[in-house]
């Protein structure tokens, strides 16, 4: 992807979108423990740019486990589960870590990993960030256990890889554009961004092969010239003798490189022809004998080698091989060849052999980065089942079988605290920047959430969750009204944070049990629906309440107090500071 | 930078963010009377800000990059 502005490419989404409506959506999943939001529109401007109808989809934020339960449709999904966000979450310096916290964290993690790959099985294409530790400023000269832990993480990725899964190596983008360029801090502190656009952009090109395969845009040929593109030297002139692509000559080995990438690339299921204006028995003689080549017969499953035009013989190619002009890659030393070709067919991919015959080699492994995508070898794969076997044998990881054993494990904690005079300005603020889980949408200033707090009729209940990652701090607030033995739930929010946890029904547990002791009989409260919150369109029905009222979206809800049923969740502890 | 250059690049990176023509963008367009400006917006606004004038808005800035004027105004402190 070309160096490009970000308002450039939101205009342009806009554009490309309509462009490609009227193709199959291809869906596709960014599942995170930081904001993607950035990464989703890069992604979705490359796709819409090779035609697909990309449709981008962000899970929930920082639910990635619970997210992977439904991924049913989905056509690709992209974990990025971040070191920085997990350990962002302990109050503590990473390198301080105990080595006992340090394993339940990786405990944990596992744990989470196993499930999230397993859910995601029969989703098509599966790309799985690596872990990287780079986010932290730790002098390299000493060891960083964040570092160790990182590696920890990405064997278990590595031996626990199933065929639909690939690992995206982060820290290859973050060291091709540079540390400080790839982290933006501040946007972390405000809305849990982590990455600047560069790093997106750089992320994007580098998983962009795979996904161009498996959207079915992927390069399938590469098309070479052979004078001063396989070799140094022109064969007519030169003769047989004359060329130069020997492994241990200065100028020669520059295309004895290539060469050898060509061969490689043949064996991986990448067509190699060639496209020569030559006599066809003289290249057929170097191709059989000349002890310098990498490239042989073998390898090559085309050649168009005469004296036509290279964009006839390029067709040619095309039809021979059945497939697009689109799926070809033409290299060749000529600016009028390649000139004709990107005039004449601009379908097809050219790569001019650089001047600067040492950059060949380099510009040939960018080109072949860029258009296609190598799946890991049958060897690899024999190494991935070895590491499996050992994994099996390694029986001190923890498995979780199922959503409820794994958040059990979590021992997440929730304390409510009413009318707390130092959560006051935090519960407006919560008020304020809360969206999804928002059942009422009422901003509060401070001075209001005060008067709530001197007044006798009504109150305000917060929660703050901690798990044994660390401590969310205040993620809950309720805003209730007194009045005889009815009692109104006014607001009631949760930070997206927690949600995927049934933090909330603990918490609604809590309220009713409260709202009881407190001589209510009765409860009252209503879903008032905005653009953002529906996925909170049905709570009150999930924990018991009846709808009294339906009205443009609006719902209004009781609940008789007696009649309510707790949830029954045993895995999260509960305490109400009364 | 001359005054009607920030103006307009202003105008610009805003109408892409959100959505609209570059007319549609005035003095006085703000979170309240622009359809769609909501926090995943202000991020949008944030990075494409930072990108086209080349500068880092101050942390305790960014939450107040809520209308046009304001935006301007601090851009142009940025830019001195």
């Amino acid at each position: 992807m070309e160096k490009i502005k970000y308002s450039e490419i939101l205009r342009s989404n806009l554009k490309l979108k309509k462009e490609v409506s009227s193709q199959k959506p291809y869906n596709l999943r960014i599942l995170s423990n930081v904001t993607c939001n950035v990464l989703g529109d890069v992604i979705a401007y490359g796709l819409y740019g090779q035609g697909v109808n990309a449709a981008v989809s962000l899970g929930n934020y920082d639910n990635i486990l619970q997210d992977s339960f439904s991924v049913d449709g989905l056509q690709a999904v992209i974990v990025h589960y971040d070191l920085f966000g997990i350990l962002g979450k302990k109050d503590i310096y990473c390198e301080d870590l105990t080595s006992g916290q340090i394993r339940d964290i990786e405990e944990t993690l596992t744990g989470e990993l196993g499930m999230i790959i397993r859910n995601l099985s029969g989703v098509p294409c599966v790309i799985f960030d690596s872990f990287s530790a780079a986010a932290w400023p730790v002098n390299p000269l000493r060891g960083n256990q964040v570092k160790e832990l990182a590696g920890r993480l990405n064997l278990y990725l590595e031996q626990n890889r199933t065929s639909n899964m690939t690992i995206a190596d982060i820290d290859w983008a973050i060291r091709s554009i540079g540390r400080e360029s790839s982290f933006d801090f501040k946007l972390n502190n405000l809305t849990k961004t982590l990455y600047t656009i560069d790093f997106d952009l750089e992320y994007s090109r580098m998983i962009f092969p795979l996904l161009l395969k498996v959207t079915g845009h992927g390069k399938k040929a590469v098309i070479f010239d052979c004078d001063n593109t396989l070799w140094k030297g022109i064969l007519g002139e030169d003769g047989f003798d004359g060329i130069d692509m020997s492994f241990h000559s200065k100028a020669g080995s520059f295309y004895h490189q290539v060469q050898q990438m060509a061969v490689w690339l043949s064996k991986h299921g990448v067509l190699i022809g060639l496209c020569s204006k030559n006599n066809p028995e003289d290249v057929q003689q170097v191709l059989d004998s000349h002890p310098d080549m990498a490239l042989k017969n073998e390898n090559i499953v085309v050649s168009e080698v005469n004296w036509n035009d290279k964009a006839s013989n390029l067709r040619q190619i095309a039809a021979e091989l059945n497939i697009g002009l689109d799926s070809l890659v033409f290299v060749d030393d000529s600016s009028f060849e390649i000139n004709l070709i990107r005039e004449q067919l601009p379908q097809v991919t050219c790569l001019q052999v650089p001047q600067a015959i040492d950059t060949y080699p380099g510009e040939f492994a960018r080109m072949v980065n860029t258009y296609f995508f190598i799946s890991s070898s049958k060897a690899d794969l024999e190494k991935t089942l070895q590491y499996k076997q050992q994994a099996q044998r390694n029986k001190s990881m923890r498995e979780f079988t199922d959503m409820d054993s794994y958040l059990k494990s979590l021992s997440i904690k929730v304390e409510l605290n009413i009318d707390k005079a130092q959560e006051v300005e935090r519960v407006a603020q919560l008020t304020q920047k809360t969206n999804q889980f928002n059942l009422c949408t009422n901003r509060y200033t401070e001075s209001q959430i005060e008067e709530i707090r001197n007044s006798n009729g009504k109150h305000f209940i917060s929660a703050t969750v901690s798990d044994k990652f660390g401590d969310s701090g205040l993620t809950g607030v309720a805003i209730l009204s007194c009045n005889g033995n009815t009692a109104h739930i006014d607001d009631f929010l949760m930070s997206c944070r927690i949600m995927g946890r049934n933090i909330e029904r603990v918490i609604m547990d809590s309220l009713v049990s409260l709202l009881g002791e407190w001589g209510c009989k009765k409860i009252e409260s209503a879903y008032i629906p905005t653009q953002k919150n529906k996925p909170v369109a049905d709570f009150y029905n999930q924990c018991g309440f009846k709808v009294v009222e339906e009205k443009d979206g609006t719902k209004s809800y009781a609940l008789e107090i007696e009649d309510y049923v707790q949830s029954g969740i045993t895995y999260i502890e509960t305490k109400t500071n009364k | 930078m001359e005054q009607t250059n920030l103006d307009e690049r202003l105008k610009d990176v805003m109408s892409a963010v959100f959505e609209v023509e570059p007319s549609e963008i005035n003095e006085d367009s703000s979170q309240d009377n622009i359809a769609g400006w909501d926090s995943v917006k202000s991020l949008a606004l944030i990075v494409s800000l930072e990108e086209e004038f080349g500068v880092s808005i101050p942390l305790e800035e960014v939450v107040n990059m809520t209308n046009f004027k304001y935006i301007k105004l601090t851009l142009e402190e940025l830019l001195k």
